[in-house]
């Protein structure tokens, strides 16, 4: 009953957001909403999210603030997560390395969607000699080792959030460009796009309106997944030392000052292990659901 | 005068016949096509599935480009028009499609899938409005469905938006490639009757492609048969349906009879 009241109140929300396209949103959140998984994904997500936008309201003390000689505290009610070896809360630092965290996760998706929205548009809907080249490029990309890669060059340039946000985007492109080249491949064949060529629409705006838009799903359910992959990869590289630098909280790097105490303080790494695994499953969640659903509007309609 | 006239039109698909054979089956889907359709007549193109038809109807609207032989339209040989000339023609030539559930834009509404072949060439906004308000009304539809997306529409609704897109931009020659086969039968006769009235508003020449030969009796003028990639027949509508001459077409009218008795 609660659940039932609480999705009209959704309902009612979006609709007055944006009246036009009504419609079809009370028919994809109905069918959103009875998706059990979907729907714990995107709760975690939106948790996360809360978590990291309201920072400094949730958290008493500034994630770099040092409480001198509470060092390694366990949980207790003036820490709630407990201390490191340096008398940081854990709490603020998990908080604000979320900022970072979802931040380098979205906005390196961003941009690996984007690049792989371009090449698999012009690759799918031109073929010929321009989806040869593409095609190659990304084989070759592919053949990198993606994440040394990203070693290399984090550890060539100055690792700093914008680096690693490029580097992370302009390494995993290629799964889109591909996904968005078949799809652009069998979109074109539709009667839809044979009347918009007869009618002369030039070939930028047949891409732009009427092949890309119905690309989007696969895509952004490929972007959902590729958003827990950039979040383990930030995670990785802040382990390792070469990501996000201290003082600076990230996920990773909370866990690689964890790494030296492990068998005194649990809470340092229980903590950070559980946020990125609870997030990357959200992700997954969500990327699962929308797989499901994206599937079933399109075998329905 | 004739509109189009096609002369020696031929068309054919290779297919490779195995993965690793070098072997290249062709396939001949229009073989030296001859036809002319005169300004304001309706033209039947019947045959069986396979034989060519949407191969040709496509053709004439340069989606295709044929192996060999011209096409003119107006007198002008479009088969010979680079793609940027040929553009200001292609609102003069337009087509609707069979199956309306594939050929409308999910994505899109009504209104901009029907403004699409005006908004191409920048016409004015307020002109498109006002030509778009015109066009919904006169295939039946009314203006609310302009804010509406094809998938809320039924199967018949959204052939008129095809046949409304097909007429925005004026055109002379309108091309319905089985505009009817996949809607019902009281709707068939609905969206017959509309191309009818549409036809003498705008003054419209008309190819009519089915395989339903009893539908394209009650539509044109003239018909032609089309068997395996060539035309095997021409006459006027009554002349082909008292004495057909070509025993192919005998075929095809004795199989409609065999229908009929069989329901009985």
């Amino acid at each position: 009953m609660v659940q039932g009241t609480k999705v009209r109140v959704v309902f009612v929300f979006s609709c007055t957001l944006c009246p036009a396209p009504c419609a079809l949103i009370i028919i994809y959140m109905k069918i959103f909403f009875k998706h059990k998984l979907a729907l714990s994904g995107a709760l975690i997500i939106l948790l996360m999210n809360v978590l990291a936008i309201f920072a400094p309201l949730l958290s008493s003390t500034h994630p770099e603030d040092i409480d001198v000689g509470s060092y390694l505290l366990p949980p207790c009610l003036a820490h709630p997560l407990g201390t490191d070896q340096l008398g940081r809360d854990l709490f603020a630092r998990l908080a604000y390395g979320a900022r970072i965290s979802l931040m380098v996760g979205f906005i390196a998706v961003g941009i690996s969607v984007s690049i792989g929205l371009l090449f698999g548009a012009l690759s799918g809907y031109y073929g010929g000699a321009v989806d040869l080249l593409i095609m190659r490029f990304v084989d070759i990309m592919l053949c990198f080792p993606t994440f040394f890669l990203i070693l290399a060059v984090v550890s060539m340039l100055e690792s700093n959030i914008v680096v690693i946000m490029a580097v992370i985007g302009l390494t995993s492109w290629m799964g889109v460009a591909r996904l968005v080249r078949a799809e652009i491949l069998s979109l074109k064949q539709r009667d839809f796009v044979s009347a918009a060529k007869a009618s002369g629409v030039s070939d930028c705006k047949i891409i732009l309106r009427h092949l890309v838009p119905n690309a989007m799903g696969p895509v952004f359910v490929s972007a959902t997944l590729g958003i827990a992959a950039a979040i383990l990869t930030e995670s990785s590289l802040s382990f390792l030392g070469i990501g996000i630098q201290p003082p600076v909280p990230s996920w990773g790097n909370i866990l690689m000052d964890a790494k030296s105490c492990l068998g005194i303080a649990w809470w340092m790494t229980l903590f950070p292990g559980m946020l990125i695994f609870i997030t990357v499953l959200g992700y997954n969640f969500l990327g699962e659901g929308l797989r499901d659903l994206l599937l079933r509007r399109e075998q329905e309609g | 005068m004739a509109i189009l006239r096609l002369v020696n039109i031929s068309k054919s698909y290779e297919n490779k016949a195995r993965v690793f054979s070098a072997k290249v089956r062709k396939v001949e889907a229009v073989k030296s096509v001859s036809f002319s359709i005169k300004q304001g007549e309706t033209l039947g193109l019947v045959g069986e599935s396979g034989c060519g038809k949407s191969t040709l109807s496509k053709l004439i609207v340069k989606l295709l480009q044929p192996d060999s032989g011209d096409i003119f339209f107006k007198n002008i040989n479009i088969t010979q028009l680079k793609e940027k000339k040929f553009r200001s023609l292609r609102r003069k030539i337009q087509i609707v499609f069979q199956d309306p559930y594939a050929s409308l834009s999910p994505r899109l509404k009504v209104k901009e899938i029907i403004a699409e072949p005006l908004s191409a060439f920048n016409y004015e906004k307020q002109y498109i409005l006002k030509r778009i308000q015109e066009i919904i009304t006169q295939v039946g539809l009314n203006s609310g469905h302009l804010e509406a997306f094809p998938h809320q529409l039924s199967g018949g609704q959204r052939q008129r938006v095809g046949i409304a897109r097909a007429l925005t931009s004026f055109p002379e020659l309108v091309i319905l490639d089985e505009p009817v086969s996949s809607l019902d039968l009281s709707t068939q006769a609905q969206i017959l009757n509309l191309l009818v009235s549409l036809q003498n508003i705008y003054k419209l020449t008309y190819l009519f492609i089915s395989h339903d030969l009893s539908v394209v009796r009650c539509m044109s003028d003239r018909v032609a048969v089309m068997y395996r990639g060539t035309i095997v027949e021409q006459a006027e509508a009554s002349q082909i349906y008292e004495w057909p001459v070509h025993p192919y077409t005998k075929k095809l009218l004795l199989s409609k009879c065999w229908l009929r008795t069989a329901q009985k």
